[in-house]
């Protein structure tokens, strides 16, 4: 039965039920609302592109099989396939830990990027993609759920509420893990601003050998 | 303002702006806070910094995702590619039958004598309906002898034919009374040489032994002696 309902303005969980019954076109716009959001979760919390690709594939794949387990009353289609990348995020991380967080190819890829663009000075650009795998690490090495608090709000951009949701949280407590995260960022950022004591000093003068 | 109002001001959503008024105005005479509030913004910073270098997402990926989802409507489910747990499962569950099926295999059995076992086994089954010689009625009702009819059939078969006129009863080797051999007794079945039960050579085997019958008592005394052939 075809639905005379335009696609576009069709809900998440009708465009989710859609596909499910085999219609492409729905799956297609479903997976354009959701899987941007869902890879840069993923990148975020992986650091990773590869992962961040792996894992969207596997939410939308989990979507399809699981997609008749989700009951709109516990939540939108987003929450769900954010549950699921959650999952997805945490076996990859419990499979592959310890994780690496720029290193490899992912290190030559940023640099060979630096490289080939031209929009900004090379030192520019150095010290930006240093700054970012600083602040990168600095966020991976948060606990857990301040890391999924930093990553739902201030990465992801989502609302106190939207990330509650997500977190299954109130958000009150969104709001004290984020205060708590960004303290505790701000303390491992700050040795990057502090100039190293003693390095001043040791010039060649000071030199012992 | 005091210092904790203007941190409370900053525990919302990260900010850029330093304030304005009364915040300017606290921050101009605060070291301390004008050092938090920096910190804030060079995080904002960052996190801006890191949300703009995210990679975009490949275009591949959604070739790659629809012809999953193509492949997932047109045929049966593929196997899935991100159940660890079934994996898992499924594997504790071979490594334990593996486990159960060489414990059973290569495990050494316990050394026992089966050939007395059989001997006793086949004895005590051959024990007589009524040993009224010694008049001992609680040996025939006895524990080890087995009732059931196919069982006592198929055991006392292969036994020496008791056609001996000297087989027909026990001969008690010692007193005997119920007070004294109460209890279950064992029955036990011996070659002895012909002359120490005091039988001719022609009623003998020919290697001049004889089958008997010792009755045993709990004790582990014989009370009495039948010879079978």
């Amino acid at each position: 039965m075809a639905s005379p309902e335009p696609l576009s303005s069709r809900s998440d969980a009708q465009l989710l039920l859609s596909a499910l019954a085999g219609e492409e076109s729905a799956f297609l716009l479903l997976y354009e609302r959701l899987s941007g959001r869902i890879f840069r979760y993923a990148f975020y919390m992986t650091n990773s592109r590869s992962s961040a690709e792996e894992v969207t594939q596997e939410v939308f794949i989990a979507l399809l099989r699981q997609g008749r387990n989700y009951r709109a009353e516990r939540g939108d289609v987003a929450a769900f396939a954010f549950g699921i990348a959650r999952n997805c995020v945490r076996q990859m991380e419990r499979r592959e830990r310890p994780h690496q967080l720029i290193a490899g190819t992912q290190a030559r890829a940023t640099l060979s990027s630096t490289l080939t663009s031209g929009s900004e000075s090379l030192p520019g650009q150095m010290i930006r993609n240093e700054l970012v795998s600083r602040v990168q690490a600095a966020v991976a090495s948060l606990p857990d759920h301040y890391r999924q608090a930093v990553v739902l709000c201030d990465l992801c951009e989502l609302s106190y509420a939207d990330a509650a949701t997500r977190l299954d949280c109130a958000v009150g407590t969104i709001r004290s893990r984020l205060n708590r995260a960004h303290s505790l960022l701000a303390q491992k950022l700050e040795p990057l601003r502090t100039p190293q004591r003693g390095v001043a000093a040791a010039g060649p003068e000071g030199c012992v050998i | 303002m005091t210092c904790q109002e203007l941190r409370q001001n900053f525990e919302g959503p990260l900010r850029m702006d330093a304030g304005g008024g009364v915040e300017a105005e606290h921050l101009a005479n605060c070291a301390e806070c004008a050092r938090f509030v920096e910190l804030r913004c060079e995080l904002v910073a960052g996190l801006r910094l890191v949300r703009e270098s995210a990679p975009e997402l490949p275009a591949a990926l959604e070739d790659a995702v629809l012809t999953k989802y193509r492949s997932q409507l047109a045929g049966p489910r593929p196997a899935s590619s991100f159940t660890p747990w079934r994996r898992r499962l499924a594997a504790t569950f071979a490594a334990a039958a593996l486990t159960v099926v060489a414990a059973l295999t290569f495990h050494p059995k316990p050394r026992t004598d089966t050939s007395v076992a059989r001997v006793q086994t086949a004895q005590v089954v051959s024990v007589p309906q009524r040993p009224t010689a010694i008049n001992i009625p609680k040996i025939a009702r006895s524990r080890p002898i087995s009732s059931h009819p196919a069982r006592r059939e198929r055991v006392v078969q292969p036994l020496p034919a008791g056609n001996s006129p000297a087989s027909a009863d026990f001969r008690g080797l010692m007193y005997c009374d119920p007070l004294s051999c109460g209890g279950a007794m064992q029955l036990i079945r011996v070659q002895l040489p012909s002359f120490a039960v005091a039988l001719a050579p022609s009623e003998a085997t020919s290697n001049g032994v004889v089958y008997a019958d010792v009755l045993v008592g709990s004790d582990g005394i014989a009370r009495g002696i039948r010879v079978v052939q």
